[in-house]
Parts: structure tokens; C-alpha cells; sequence
């Protein structure tokens, strides 16, 4: 599958896709808010019943103890019926919001999944994880609670300003009266909410990397006593954060009380004008008071309404966070097989320019690799050499220019025809859970025992392993904790080689190893797999008196290209290098006769 | 209410000096609030009576429609008032509380031994600084203050009720401690509900960020539809487990709202008790009176279950909290003492982690001036013997002195004082580079800086760089390369001028070039000074006036290089398996 484009529609609003979400589970929904309407109708029941009882207060001598019994008995069953329905609708709201959340992270999970790695590489995987994690974590809430609750609070003040609209129109107009002015209010005054919320959550977070950055460098805090008042960047996200929460009190806080208040006082026309009705015997002493019970409160719901509009932000700003992954389309063309043209070369680099953000990386970096053999990058750290192994496995494509892999673009392969080609050990090397088996063959089940074998030694990991109790059944633990860098890009090594690609990319890979082990690393692959081409990326000189070609990069530029011993005559650069290293290595010559001594093993 | 929950309020408060009595102001002033809210019910009731009263008795200014309205519009003001108040003193009151406690967590933590710090990933004391604090901002800004005044004012209302009716508002009043009683006994089950689904939230969230960490060399190697099978089971079974806990969590809230609403019931029974007596004697009024302001005092406390169900959760990063602020600092002494000289000495020293003794009666001395080097393989202990020069934790057994005085009496910030030291992670934070040079020395001005850097070989890229010594060098200093972070790291020690230099020289993973300029910076910074230093190289292992060689925390030799190579013991062995470059 190739990815066509990552722009998503620009109509689609974070409303309409969670709607999309909760659309598989229109029954349970439809379910859970008719169980809704009962719990709002039911929950008036009380009210009339106990205005029944106050009734028969103003009239002792018609009042029996068995109807007032049956009224009792008539609020228990409303109240216990009025539970259910709630606990029912709760069951299936819940239901489908678990099933939505787990539908929306497999499908983000899947949609990455189908992402190019050149979209993959640009990512910060710590937002990926919040994608995946927090920010549909409140689409669980929405479906699972709010939904049905803003339902109910939306429904309460409509039923009950029609139940006394039946006493008396008028009565009704005038609880609700109050209504234009507390949303004349809140238009004033909280207009401003989601720029609030925006300001307030870029202040949060910068706090955070700060307490992130303090929590990390901990021995720096402590070497130089920096508390949250001497760590001065600290000390100015704390005040900024301060300050802001005040800001933001002393702008929000007047306008919500009033709002709220306004919200609360349906009895300020309501009392008098029943009063003046009842005056005029328009109404009974008995609607007026059942006007007022039913009034109490009625209008509260529609704080927690607006309350839910102002806390939405976080809920929308999480789904239009996973927007762009989640409606990502893919065409469903299969890419086209590589043809192996032995005429054209297995790599090539063609005039390739890269630039990130303005800075250029890479100019015009124009080579081919010599097949069935080692070809080796040098040069200096931020010179371009691993961006130029992220463009050779299309984890980057290039500003310009191209890099093919016999004749095809390299960031336009899908996964499966790329694996077959290639494999590469990036600086990153990622270890699972499992046995060191595992984590070698990776899922694939066609290696032979012989393959294996040949790719342990060729790693120079064969006596590692075999000093283990539990050999290549040794437990990995989560991201290889129990292993240290130098054994974990091994066993990435092992499991780059394992299946025999036609070319290995090694971005690194072998910095952990002393030169000893790196020179009989590079002889090891070079006999063990005659067939394979190797792209080696390194910062040390030593180890490479044999090999195929040597690129020199300097400065995003390859300067000089050859044998190691045409470069030690025609690049100073490369010579200077060489030397400087060689000069250290030199002076470390062996001690004889120390091959008998042997360390006293303290593990009793 | 909740004991653990008040226990859990008050100590917050405890820890802050700032703000409570705002706090307790804004509380006072939201009961108020709710208090004005029940008296239109009252003007109510006075006109529901008035027909029934003598006409004496008769307040001639409320007995029109425009009366009660201006009345009303009298309570609607004052409650808009105590409203305003109430929020504002209680949302600074809080504010100003929970900085104070932030604050304080943030130095405690920064006391803490650093083996304590270490013991515990990076990421989670950021999310007890950050997201359990925030959720104490949240009882403090929103939860406590609505939940005491939805609390307290009915429960004034009914008392007041008790000396009017004392019949009917018993009754309700003895319903409100077994609905708190329901809830209460639910929070055991609770908390392992929450804890469950803490458990499987953190289960279903490991197996994410495994497979988001895994993706590029799950798709390098073609096997992303493996693994997605086995996320698809992961989050079926966290599916399951959810709804499970989900109900028993919303169980207790909904029983909490059953027992409270009893009370309409329980109140109307009562009237049928009570209604012989009264059938003869006229219409009962304090019962009319009562039964109008039922609704009323009960709306406040349908909210309880709620906020106290939110309270708990947020309670438990209470908790959480309070246990590291009661983890035990580095002991500090009274009046430090500061050491005349700066000779190093290690006196039978042992450092245990767990069970595994990392040092083992380790002794040397370091003089004034001169260089000692630690060699071993990794996991030798090199690293935390440095960590214990610098005070980082104290030893177990024996002690490290500085001039003759034990780093104890010295104290954490006299040792300081005396040391420099460049880390092998090395520590940049996201700011400038010149915010993390001054980091050395607080006062120190532009041109110092300058100079810091020149001596540290660095001022030849920062003048490359766009914005020059204002270059933010990104999370960890991910913008920069290997050398020039750790060149920045020895303009800071340069900066700071200490006595006493700490060292890791971390320079295998450098290119030859740009290792040489790192190693010119770096001699820079031990001129003159007492050195500890863990040798990766030949050159400053051959310089070193001493070298001591570490396996399994023990020192197993010590002496000159060339001493050593003729012992042919450790040293050489190390020295021919080129182990010592191991990083």
C-alpha cells in the first residue's frame, strides 16, 4: 500500500468525527438515551407526589393516612424505577464507549502502521503515544458519561417548563425569563474561554518541560544547588504559571458567578408574578406551589451544559490531534515489484541535496556502491552521516535528487518489498520482550538454524551467548534493560544479518565495540556473506586497511572517495583523522605474557 | 465526610504557608452563597401563610407582587455577592496554596539522595511533579469548596429545621449519615476498582508505547501486522476488564442517591404518622414549611456523591505525594564546616544499592593538585564512587572526606561549593547555551561566560550557530552533537572555578577530530586542581599521578601505570582486552 496523501479534508470538524466513532453503536445509544427520557420524566414523579402530600397538609380533614402511605410508597418505586433506568443507560453508554475507544486506537494503531517511514521518522514518538493514549482517553468520558448526562440536563428544564406551561403559560415565561439574560451574559463574558484554555495549556506545558528538563538532571541540580528559586528558567515557568492562573481567575470568575446566578433565580419573576396571578385567581394557592416545587433548581442543569461546552476544549483539541492520523487515506495499489536488473546499480545516490528546516544537510551527494562488498562512510559527527544512512532506507527522502535501489526510489517501497532488499541497524536499536531468539529472528519464521548460526558469529556476539546460562534462550527484558548498548546493537546486527539481504545498512552500529572486535567484526561479514553488499556509517578510521571504498563526508559533501590507502595519500582530511586515531591505538600495544593471568571471579 | 480526604486537605494546607486563609474565606463565603439561595423559598412559604395570619402580623411591605420582586431582587444581589467572593478568595486561596506545595515537593525532591531518584524512572517523578499535582490544584480550585458548601448548608438548614420540626428533619437527618455511610463502605472496593484500572490503563498504555517505539524496525522488517495483532488482543482484554471495574465504580453513587432520596419518602410516612394529631388542631405549617424547602436542601447534596467519588481519586495522588515528602533528605549539619585544604580521602568506604554492595570498603586518599584515575570494567562501580566524592548519597559504612572533613560536616552545599563535574550523561537543559553556562556561576557576567567558552574550545561553532550563544539547544541538548554538548559542559565547570574536579571522560563515541578538541577543552579544566577521574584514554591514564583498578566495587590494585603493567595482574588484563574503552 502506498500512502497517497496525509491531508486530511479540511471539513472534517472534531465533532463530525465523533460522530463517525459512536455511528457503529447507534442501537446501544439510541437504547441508552430512551432509558434517559424515563429517568427525566421519572424524576419529576417525586416532586408531584411529595406537592400531593403538601395538599393534603393545607386540607387535614380530607387527608387519609393510607393515601399519604400510598404517596410514600409512590416516591420509593419512582425513585428505585428512576435508578434502574439511569443504571441501565450507564451500562450500555459505557459499553459503547469502551468498545468505541478500543475501535479508535487499533485503527490509529493500524493507520500508522500504513504511514511511510519518512512520515513515521518525522514524528516525535512521545505525541504519537499521546495520540494513541490521552487524547482519545476523553472520548471515553464523552460517550461513556457525558453524552447521556448533557442529554438529561438538556431535557430536564424542556419537561418541566412544559409541565408548567399545562398550570399556567404565563407562570412558565416567567421562570424561564432569566434564560436570554444569563446567555446575553455568558456572550460577553466567556467569549473568550478557548483562547483561555489555549494560553493556559501552552504555559502548562512548558512548565512541564522544565520540571522535566529538573527531574533529569537531577546531579546538575544538586552540583549546583539550583532550587526552584536559583534554577532561574524554573523559577520564570513558576511565576508565569502563577501569574497567568490569576489572570485567568480574575477574568473568568465575574462572569461565571453572574451567569450562574442568573441561571439560579428562575424564583425572582416567578414568585411574584404566581403572586400577582393568584391575586387576580388566574391560579390556585395549590399551581403556585407546584410551580414552585417543580421551579427549584430547574434551570441548573444548563450550568453543567455550558460547564461541559467550556471543558469540551480539551476533548476537541485531543480529536483534532488524531484527526490528521486517523482519517490519513491510503490507496490500495499494491507497489510494483523490484525487478533485479543486474545492469543498473544496487544503490545509487544521484546528485542528492537535503536540507532540514533551511540548514542544508546534505549537497549534491552523487555515488554508487560497489556491490558484494563493504562500503564505508567517514567523517565527522554532524557531517550528514546518518542522515545520509536515513536516505539510504527512506526513513528520509531527499530535497532533491534521488536514491534508488536498482532503478527504484527508495522512499516509495512498501514495507514488504523494502525488507526483502534491505535491512538496516539504525543508532536506535529496539528490543522487545522475549528470548534473545526472538528478538534475533523477529518474527521470521523461514530462518534456518545454519542461517542463524552464521549471523551470531558474524556479530561477534557466538561467545557472548555462549557464556549464558540460558544461551539464545535468555530472557530480553522490556527495551533490552538488562543488556548494555554494546550488546543490544549486536544482537540488532544479528538480526539485520540473519536473513541475508542483498544490502545491509550500518548506521553506527559497530561504535561500541573496542577495534579490536571491530576489525574482526568487518573481516567476519565479508566472509560469511560474499553476496551481501554492505553501507557502513562510522566515526572510527581504524579496521578499514581492507575494504571495498571509503566515502569521506565533510561537511554534507562527499570530499574524497577510494581505497584506504588511495586516501591516505590523497585526502589530508582522512589522514589526519586516521592518524590521530591510530596514534592512540598504537601506543596501547599489548603486554606479553599476561595471556595466562586470569580475573579472580568474585560471583560465588 | 471522609476522614483520609480531610486528613489529606489539611496536610496540603500544612505544607503551605500562603493562601489558607483565603481558602477558608472563599469556603465560608460559598456556604453563604448557598445559604441566600434557599430564601425566595422562604418568601414563598411567608405569602403561603399569610392568609392565615392576623392581620397584625402582616409586614405591610411585603404583601404586593412588587415587594416580594424587589425582595427577591435583594436576595438575588447578595447572593451574586457572596458568589463572587466565595470564588475568587477560594480559586487564589487555592492557587496560592498549591504553589506553595509545589514548591515544596520540587526542593524536597532535589534533597533526596540520588540513588532514591534514580531508583525511580525520570518519567514518573515528572508525573507526580505535574499531573498529581495537579489533580491537588483540582480539590483545592474545585472539588473541596463545592463539596463543603453542598455539605454544609443543608446540613445547617436541617439542624436549624430540628428546633422548628423536630420530627421530620430527624428523620431526614439520620438518612444523610447512611448515604455517607454507603459510600463509605464502598471505598475499599473503590480504591482497588481504581487501582484496577489504573493496573490496566498502565498495561494497554506499555503495550502502545512498545509498538510505537517499535515501528520504524517493525516496518525496516516488514512485521508491523504481526504486532498489531497482538495490540488488538492486549486492548480486547483491557475492554473487558474496563466495563467490569467501570460498574463497580458507578454502584456506590447511585445507591448514595437512592438512601439520600429516601428522604421525600421517609418524610411523607411521617406526615401520615403525625396526621391524626393534626387533623383536629389545623393545618400544620412548619410541615408545609418544611416539606417546600425539602427540595431545596436535598439538591446540594445529590452533588455529594459525586464530588466525593472525584475527592478519592485525587486523594490518592495526595497520598502518593506525602510519602515522598516524608522520604527521609540527606542529613544536613547544623553549622557546616568548610575544609582548609582539598586533599580526597576515601576511608573504608562501602556503598550498598538493594542487596549488591556497589562499593566495598574502598580507601584511597587523593592529595591537593594531584590525579586519580579509575579504570574497571563497566558496572565496576567507577560511577558511584564519583557519585559519592560529590555527595550525591552517602556511604554506608566509612566516610569521604574533603581537607580531613567528613563530606557530613561539610554538608551537601559546602561540598558543591568545592566540586565541578562533568557527567557522562551529559546534563543540558532546554534553554540557551549561555542559560546552561551560567548554570556554573549564577553572577557571572557576559565576558566570563566568553571566556569560559573560549578556554573550552567552544566558541568555534557556538559563533557558527544562527543565534550564536543564544542557540536553545533543544530537549537534552539534541541539537547539538556529542562534542560540542560535552564542550559545554566544560565551559559550565570551567565557569563554576571549583577546587575539585569530578570526571568521566566519555570521548569513544567521538570522532577523532572532534574527540581532539573535547580532550584540549578538557585540560583546560584540570589545571591546577584535584582530579577524580574515570579513564577512557591512554594519555590521561599515563598522566594520572595514581590509578586505582575496580572489580565488583573493590579495589583490586592501585598505583603509577607503569607499576601496574609490571604487576601484570588486573591492569593488564584490562589493558590487553582494551575493556577500559567499553562505554
Amino acid at each position: 500500500m502506498r500512502v497517497e496523501s496525509h491531508e486530511t479534508e479540511g471539513h472534517c470538524s472534531p465533532w463530525s468525527i465523533i460522530f463517525a466513532i459512536c455511528a457503529p453503536y447507534k442501537g446501544k445509544m439510541l437504547i441508552a438515551f430512551s432509558l434517559m427520557v424515563l429517568v427525566t420524566l421519572l424524576e419529576i414523579v417525586p416532586v408531584y407526589l411529595l406537592f400531593l402530600s403538601i395538599q393534603a397538609l393545607l386540607n387535614p380533614l380530607s387527608a387519609s393516612i393510607e393515601q399519604l402511605l400510598w404517596i410514600a410508597a409512590g416516591i420509593c418505586g419512582a425513585i428505585l424505577l428512576k435508578s434502574g433506568c439511569a443504571m441501565g443507560a450507564y451500562y450500555f453508554s459505557h459499553q459503547v464507549s469502551f468498545k468505541a475507544l478500543t475501535k479508535v486506537r487499533m485503527t490509529l494503531a493500524t493507520q500508522l502502521a500504513n504511514m511511510s517511514l519518512l512520515w513515521l521518522s518525522a514524528q516525535n514518538p512521545a505525541v504519537l503515544k499521546q495520540n494513541i493514549l490521552q487524547d482519545v482517553e476523553h472520548i471515553e468520558n464523552f460517550i461513556a458519561h457525558q453524552s447521556v448526562e448533557l442529554f438529561n440536563a438538556i431535557l430536564t428544564p424542556c419537561v418541566v417548563f412544559t409541565v408548567i406551561a399545562f398550570i399556567d403559560w404565563r407562570l412558565a415565561l416567567s421562570a424561564v425569563v432569566v434564560v436570554p439574560l444569563a446567555f446575553f451574559v455568558s456572550g460577553l463574558f466567556m467569549h473568550k474561554t478557548a483562547g483561555q484554555y489555549e494560553r493556559f495549556s501552552l504555559v502548562s506545558e512548558d512548565l512541564t518541560t522544565t520540571l522535566s528538563d529538573y527531574v533529569k538532571n537531577m546531579p546538575l541540580m544538586k552540583l549546583y544547588n539550583l532550587d526552584s528559586e536559583r534554577f532561574a528558567v524554573l523559577n520564570r515557568k513558576l511565576d508565569k504559571y502563577q501569574k497567568l492562573v490569576f489572570e485567568l481567575t480574575a477574568q473568568t470568575v465575574p462572569g461565571w458567578t453572574l451567569y450562574t446566578a442568573l441561571l439560579g433565580a428562575s424564583f425572582v419573576c416567578l414568585l411574584p408574578a404566581a403572586i400577582s396571578l393568584h391575586s387576580t385567581q388566574s391560579v390556585t394557592t395549590e399551581q403556585v406551589i407546584l410551580s414552585i416545587l417543580l421551579a427549584v433548581g430547574m434551570l441548573n442543569p444548563i450550568i453543567k451544559v455550558s460547564r461541559f461546552f467550556m471543558e469540551a476544549n480539551e476533548l476537541l483539541a485531543g480529536v483534532k490531534r488524531i484527526t490528521p492520523i486517523y482519517m490519513a487515506r491510503f490507496s490500495n495499489s499494491a507497489s510494483t515489484p523490484v525487478k533485479v536488473d543486474k545492469r543498473l546499480p544496487l544503490m545509487q545516490f544521484h546528485h542528492v541535496d537535503f536540507a532540514y528546516q533551511s540548514h542544508q544537510v546534505l549537497a549534491g551527494v552523487h555515488f554508487k556502491i560497489v556491490p558484494n562488498s563493504l562500503n564505508v562512510i567517514v567523517g565527522a559527527s554532524g557531517n550528514g552521516k546518518s542522515t545520509l544512512a536515513m536516505l539510504a532506507c527512506g526513513l528520509l527522502s531527499p530535497s532533491s535528487g534521488k536514491v534508488q535501489l536498482f532503478g527504484q526510489d527508495v522512499n516509495l517501497l512498501s514495507d514488504s518489498v523494502r525488507s526483502q532488499f534491505m535491512s538496516v541497524v539504525t543508532q536506535e536499536c529496539y528490543l522487545f520482550e522475549g528470548t534473545l531468539r526472538d528478538n534475533i529472528l523477529f518474527g521470521r519464521s523461514h530462518i534456518s538454524s545454519d542461517g542463524l548460526e552464521r549471523a551470531i558469529m558474524a556479530a561477534q556476539i557466538k561467545h557472548w551467548i555462549s557464556q549464558l546460562p540460558d544461551g539464545l534462550e535468555t530472557q530480553v527484558q522490556v527495551r533490552g534493560q538488562n543488556l548494555s548498548g554494546g550488546e543490544k546493537q549486536r544482537i540488532a546486527i544479528a538480526r539485520a544479518l540473519v536473513a541475508a539481504p542483498p544490502l545491509v545498512i550500518l548506521d553506527e552500529a559497530a561504535a561500541a565495540m573496542d577495534n579490536v572486535t571491530q576489525s574482526k567484526f568487518y573481516q567476519a561479514i565479508q566472509t560469511y556473506y560474499p553476496n551481501t553488499t554492505f553501507l557502513v556509517i562510522t566515526h572510527k578510521y581504524l579496521g578499514l586497511e581492507s575494504i571495498g571504498q571509503i566515502l569521506v563526508l565533510k561537511e554534507g559533501k562527499i570530499v574524497s572517495q577510494g581505497t584506504h590507502d588511495e586516501l591516505l595519500s590523497s585526502c589530508d582530511y582522512y589522514r589526519r583523522s586516521w592518524l590521530l586515531q591510530h596514534s592512540e591505538g598504537e601506543q596501547q600495544r599489548l603486554v606479553k605474557g599476561s595471556s595466562d593471568f586470569q580475573p579472580i571471579n568474585y560471583e560465588a | 465526610m471522609d476522614r483520609q480526604a480531610l486528613l489529606s486537605i489539611a496536610r496540603v494546607i500544612g505544607h503551605a504557608s500562603a493562601g489558607k486563609w483565603r481558602f477558608y474565606t472563599g469556603v465560608v463565603f460559598r456556604v453563604l452563597e448557598r445559604s441566600v439561595a434557599i430564601a425566595p423559598l422562604l418568601l414563598c412559604f411567608h405569602w403561603l401563610q399569610q392568609p392565615f395570619l392576623t392581620t397584625s402580623k402582616i409586614e405591610p411591605w411585603l404583601s404586593t407582587p412588587m415587594g416580594y420582586l424587589m425582595a427577591l431582587g435583594g436576595c438575588f444581589v447578595m447572593q451574586l455577592l457572596c458568589a463572587y467572593i466565595g470564588q475568587y478568595q477560594s480559586f487564589v486561596g487555592s492557587y496560592q496554596v498549591v504553589h506553595a506545595y509545589r514548591i515544596k515537593l520540587i526542593n524536597h525532591v532535589r534533597k533526596l539522595p540520588l540513588g532514591r531518584v534514580r531508583r525511580t524512572h525520570s518519567s514518573e517523578f515528572l508525573e507526580v511533579l505535574t499531573e498529581d499535582i495537579k489533580k491537588i490544584e483540582s480539590i483545592f480550585s474545585h472539588i473541596a469548596p463545592e463539596l463543603i458548601s453542598a455539605l454544609v448548608t443543608p446540613v445547617i438548614g436541617l439542624v436549624v429545621m430540628l428546633f422548628i420540626t423536630p420530627i421530620y428533619a430527624l428523620s431526614v437527618l439520620i438518612l444523610l449519615p447512611l448515604a455517607l455511610w454507603v459510600m463509605q463502605m464502598s471505598k475499599r472496593k473503590f480504591v482497588q476498582v481504581a487501582t484496577a484500572k489504573q493496573q490496566s490503563y498502565r498495561q494497554s498504555a506499555s503495550t502502545i508505547t512498545d509498538y510505537i517505539e517499535a515501528l520504524k524496525t517493525l516496518k525496516l522488517y516488514d512485521q508491523a501486522q504481526t504486532w498489531l495483532s497482538h495490540l488488538a488482543k492486549q486492548l480486547e482484554k483491557t475492554k473487558q476488564h474496563s466495563l467490569q471495574v467501570e460498574m463497580w465504580g458507578a454502584g456506590p453513587v447511585l445507591t448514595y442517591r437512592i438512601v439520600l432520596n429516601m428522604a421525600l419518602s421517609m418524610f411523607v410516612m411521617m406526615l401520615a404518622i403525625t396526621l391524626p394529631e393534626h387533623r383536629f388542631s389545623g393545618i400544620d405549617f412548619t410541615a408545609i414549611l418544611f416539606a417546600l424547602l425539602l427540595i431545596k436542601l436535598l439538591e446540594p447534596l445529590q452533588e455529594v456523591g459525586e464530588y466525593l467519588t472525584v475527592l478519592r481519586m485525587a486523594v490518592q495522588s495526595e497520598r502518593k505525594l506525602e510519602l515522598i515528602l516524608n522520604e527521609p533528605v540527606l542529613a544536613e549539619p547544623d553549622n557546616p564546616q568548610l575544609p582548609s585544604n582539598f586533599d580526597i580521602e576515601f576511608e573504608r568506604v562501602s556503598f550498598e544499592q538493594g542487596v549488591k554492595k556497589v562499593i566495598d570498603d574502598v580507601s584511597f586518599c587523593v592529595p591537593q593538585g594531584t590525579t586519580m584515575a579509575i579504570v574497571g570494567a563497566s558496572g565496576s562501580g567507577k560511577s558511584t564512587l564519583l557519585n559519592l566524592c560529590a555527595r550525591f548519597f552517602d556511604p554506608n559504612l566509612g566516610c569521604v572526606k574533603i581537607g580531613g572533613l567528613d563530606l557530613k560536616n561539610i554538608g551537601s552545599k559546602g561540598v558543591h561549593q568545592l566540586v565541578g563535574m562533568v557527567f557522562q550523561d551529559i546534563q543540558l537543559i532546554d534553554a540557551s547555551i549561555v542559560e546552561n553556562i551560567r548554570i556554573g556561576r549564577l553572577d557571572a557576567s557576559d565576558e566570563e561566560v566568553i571566556e569560559a567558552c573560549k578556554t573550552a574550545n567552544c566558541l568555534e561553532f557556538i559563533d557558527k550557530l544562527p543565534n550564536g550563544i543564544n542557540t536553545r539547544v533543544g530537549d537534552g541538548g539534541l541539537l547539538l552533537s556529542g562534542g560540542q554538548r560535552q564542550r559545554i559542559a566544560i565551559a559550565r565547570a570551567l565557569l563554576k572555578d571549583a577546587p575539585i574536579v569530578l570526571l568521566d571522560e566519555a570521548t569513544a563515541s567521538l570522532d577523532p577530530i572532534t574527540q581532539s578538541q573535547v580532550i584540549i577543552a578538557m585540560n583546560n579544566l584540570l589545571q591546577n586542581r584535584t582530579v577524580v577521574t574515570i579513564a577512557h584514554r591512554l594519555s590521561s591514564i599515563e598522566g594520572a599521578d595514581n590509578i586505582i583498578v575496580l572489580e565488583q566495587g573493590k579495589v583490586v590494585e592501585s598505583g603509577c601505570h607503569h607499576r601496574l603493567l609490571a604487576q601484570r595482574g588486573h591492569y593488564t588484563y584490562l589493558w590487553n582486552t582494551q575493556a577500559m574503552q567499553f562505554v
